[in-house]
């Protein structure tokens, strides 16, 4: 032992020697260990005392790393590749980390053949089950044999952690490649999105989608060929099964630059034209160095994917020809029938535009299509299909104007310069706003299911093009979000209400629909949820702070997630409903304030012997009511977003309400107004077992 | 410098010259932290655990990092790792107080499992027996307690126990020797463990 000057550097020292004996497992004695600094041991025994019993602030850490990556996370990244073994493969370096895991560098023992081996975190494989059908995807994915595909040749588990192992590819990501060096040059683009294609073609020809296409896994070798990575690994993503890991990100909400729409609704409905999308989408990135949408927020780009038009490639890159640029938007159209249907059909059409062009045939046949085209088009712009006009507007307008509002008491819409609702009734215009009514089939007492979801489809539709507007007796309280604008309408709601009266019409009202849920047994976990979500809300009186609507957008996307990817309708609306509660947080409104957190309401209801409305399990649909109540009691004057967080948050949180509006009624139809169950002889929510789905 | 710092420090660079992804991956981090901590924490607290998610622990953390990150530019990994520490404390100390202090839900609701009558829950849930906070109270005394730590060894305490990091790796982070972050530790886990029994610190 090292003995120093001072008093203090002795007395550490004994401190380190008494701990490396009990790591060895011994129980060192103090007066031993102090025999040559005798006037030290009364310190040394109270310190010993007092750090024996600290003790499980040392563990705590080892544990925490244990819950994310089993065995294997006990040991630091250095640890882990000078010393860890995995299976029958050595880790000899980490090449890199992401949500789905981290890939090291390793080495087979007994082939000396060098792979890349991914350690899967456990939280993936959550269940004997999903463990099975990692196998089975994994067996599925080793017969896979092409160029474009990195292929997969084992797995296995080792010490809790799942693994498998990869060729060990000598290039780059495209990701990075297009970061350090800039935007390809066309031909190469193309050339490498041709590659890419013809690997999925192989893959969807056996069934085996990818769902994560993007820059970073797509891996170009030193021999120039484009390998694709991580094929059929995405649907092990963390899905409403695990919910937990829902909010990560980099998990879900990691890729969605390059997600199509509809996977942003339901990863597991998202079929191969999903990958078509998100290669269109790394083309973009390729050829601009860009993502197709610029946004700050994660949200902020979901509902871009969904909603806003597809930029021109053109204009983005001058360089690219115009045909690659309709190439590109049919790869990228929102809905997946618009695009191509097959992966072979791309690589036909991009291997056909993309060889050079020698024969004379092939200007003549140029030009027959041209002709063709211009024809279809005149068609379209003077016949009544009012379904492309907008196509055109907002390839023209990308991101600067063509503002829309919608009116959410479902009777009317008001709309500014908005060509998609040309084909409503006209009520009233006001420079450019425009007030239209909805088809009235959409909201009558008698109105079908059906008329009622794509209602609700509808909101979602106009609420993906950023508006919110509302409506309330003689008030127009509206609110009026489009990107990076200002208010308008809540300025023209003078100008707009008169001219309502001068053609005789109301402003329209708002009725109260009362629907009541059946029981929901499953509900008061996130029943419990919202109502601390509420209480949340009051303590924070900063709602207009862009700072809390970066959190509220994170359990915003985080209910969108949940609630699109789940499989049981009732779920779907638990979290949806939610949403509904999350504009009161947003808002702080009174109204919300005096009912939902009860301040009148719960505290009579207590008089009265009540459970409080979050103890009811029927109380599902009335938070979807709470919600739209919110909505309705917007108040401008007080409502001042300050944030293109929180502007894109409420846009979002309005498509909740829609959404939960239509499988409300998709659940119950509403027939007549139905008295809610009554609580009594409910199971209170302190006794419920908390079913997760 | 190790990789992870490396890496931090690479997104504060780039954090300060506007990339906000940056400071996104920066939360991100803190919040992988603060997860695993809060999920052990509300564990061991079933009553708690039915009005809290980690998750919404974690959107709190990340409004709050969120924050800070706006108002504090932090220049280098270190700041950064102190910052992130005391927010993350600072939520869950508030987590704490909001089930248990006055107005708290905790306080209000009543858990037919733990006590069929009574509005206030107990205090602890269960019995302190290895000298770890067995209670939210506790806990959140001892991360008050964290807070009151002396700098240098506050600094030490958040990179070992809420960056869980090596000592080595601290070492590096703070630019002194393993010896120093040791001698650090020990200091450190001693004043913490004296303060949670309510001892006096000796002369």
């Amino acid at each position: 032992m090292t003995m120093s000057t001072s008093d203090t550097d002795q007395f550490h020292d004994l401190l380190d020697h008494w701990e490396n004996l009990r790591e060895q497992g011994q129980e060192p004695c103090v007066e031993e260990l102090c025999r040559d600094a005798p006037h030290l041991t009364e310190k040394m025994r109270e310190w010993v005392r007092v750090l024996k019993m600290s003790e499980w602030m040392c563990k705590r850490a080892d544990d925490v790393a244990d819950e994310t990556f089993g065995e294997a996370g006990k040991l630091s990244a250095e640890e882990r590749s000078k010393h860890q073994v995995i299976g029958e493969y050595t880790i000899l370096e980490e090449l890199g980390s992401g949500g789905m895991g981290r890939v090291f560098k390793a080495v087979h023992r007994k082939m000396n053949r060098q792979v890349a081996l991914k350690l899967l975190p456990p939280s993936l494989m959550p269940s004997p089950e999903s463990i099975a059908r990692f196998d089975r995807e994994i067996q599925a994915l080793a017969k896979l044999s092409h160029p474009n595909i990195v292929s997969i040749h084992d797995a296995g588990e080792a010490e809790g952690a799942h693994f498998y192992v990869m060729d060990l590819v000598d290039g780059n990501d495209l990701a990075r490649l297009v970061k350090e060096n800039g935007p390809m040059p066309v031909e190469q683009a193309i050339d490498c999105i041709l590659q890419a294609a013809r690997g999925l073609e192989c893959a969807h020809a056996q069934g085996i989608v990818h769902r994560d296409i993007k820059p970073s896994n797509l891996i170009l070798d030193q021999g120039g060929t484009v390998k694709i990575l991580d094929l059929g690994i995405a649907r092990f993503q963390p899905t409403a099964e695990s919910s937990d890991d829902l909010t990560k990100t980099g998990c879900v909400l990691g890729t969605v630059d390059y997600m199509p729409p509809e996977q942003a609704l339901n990863t597991r409905s998202a079929d191969h034209r999903a990958d078509i999308y998100s290669l269109g989408c790394t083309l973009w990135f390729l050829l601009t160095r860009q993502s197709m949408f610029a946004g700050d927020t994660v949200m902020e780009r979901i509902v871009a994917h969904r909603g806003y038009p597809v930029p021109s490639l053109q204009k983005a890159c001058p360089a690219a020809p115009p045909w690659l640029d309709a190439l590109f938007r049919k790869m990228v159209a929102k809905k997946p029938d618009d695009r191509y249907q097959s992966v072979t059909a791309l690589i036909s059409d991009l291997t056909q535009r993309s060889a050079p062009r020698n024969g004379w045939w092939l200007k003549v046949a140029a030009a027959i299509v041209s002709l063709l085209l211009l024809a279809g088009l005149s068609f379209l712009f003077h016949g009544e299909t009012t379904q492309e006009k907008p196509r055109k507007t907002d390839s023209e307008s990308t991101g600067t104007n063509n503002a829309e509002a919608i009116l959410v008491d479902g009777k009317h819409l008001c709309f500014m310069e908005n060509k998609w609702a040309q084909g409503l009734p006209l009520l009233a215009k006001c420079g450019d706003v425009e007030l239209r009514k909805l088809a009235t089939a959409d909201m009558e007492e008698n109105a079908s299911t059906r008329d009622r979801l794509r209602l609700g489809d509808r909101w979602w539709d106009f609420a993906g093009n950023e508006v919110g507007a509302v409506w309330k007796g003689s008030q127009m309280r509206a609110a009026y979000w489009y990107r990076r604008s200002v208010p308008v309408l809540p300025r023209r709601r003078a100008e707009v209400e008169k001219r309502l009266k001068d053609i005789g019409e109301q402003p329209p009202g708002f009725e109260v629909v009362t629907r009541r849920a059946q029981v929901f047994p499953d509900d008061s976990h996130g029943i419990a949820r919202s109502t601390n979500l509420l209480l949340e809300v009051i303590k924070n009186e900063t709602t207009s702070d862009g700072a809390v609507f970066a959190g509220l957008e994170l359990k915003g996307v985080r209910y969108l997630t949940v609630a699109v990817n789940a499989s049981q309708k009732i779920e779907r609306l638990a979290h949806l409903s939610f949403a509904g509660f999350i504009i009161d947080y947003r808002t702080g409104s009174d109204y919300v304030k005096r009912v939902a957190l009860g301040i009148d309401t719960f505290d009579k209801r207590k008089r009265k012997g009540e459970k409080p409305l979050w103890g009811k399990h029927d109380a599902v649909d009335e938070y979807v009511d709470l919600g739209r109540h919110a909505l309705y009691e917007l108040d401008l004057q007080q409502w001042a977003p300050s944030g293109w967080d929180g502007q894109m948050w409420f846009t979002v949180a309005l498509q909740h309400v829609g959404l939960g509006t239509a499988v409300t009624a998709q659940l119950m139809p509403l027939t007549k107004q139905q008295e809610p169950k009554p609580a009594t002889g409910e199971t209170e929510p302190e006794n419920v077992t908390h079913a997760r789905p | 410098m190790t990789e992870l710092t490396s890496q931090t420090a690479g997104w504060l660079d780039l954090m300060r010259s506007g990339d906000s992804d940056a400071r996104r991956r920066l939360i991100e981090h803190a919040c992988e932290r603060l997860r695993g901590l809060a999920r052990k924490m509300l564990r061991q607290y079933p009553r708690v655990h039915r009005w809290e998610e980690t998750d919404d622990v974690f959107c709190e953390a990340v409004t709050r990092l969120h924050r800070a990150l706006e108002t504090v530019r932090p220049e280098l990994p270190r700041d950064f790792y102190n910052l992130a520490a005391t927010q993350i404390r600072r939520v869950l100390i508030d987590m704490a107080r909001r089930y248990y202090g006055p107005e708290g839900i905790g306080s209000h609701h009543d858990t037919a499992a733990v006590n069929l009558k009574g509005n206030a829950p107990p205090k602890h849930d269960r019995a302190d027996l290895s000298g770890e906070p067995s209670g939210l109270a506790e806990w959140t005394e001892f991360h008050e307690h964290v807070e009151a730590l002396p700098e240098e060894v506050r600094e030490v305490f958040n990179l070992l126990w809420y960056e869980q990091m090596s000592q080595e790796e601290a070492a590096k982070v703070l630019g002194v020797t393993t010896r120093t972050i040791r001698r650090r530790w020990h200091e450190s886990r001693f004043r913490l463990q004296k303060a949670c029994l309510g001892e006096p610190l000796p002369e």
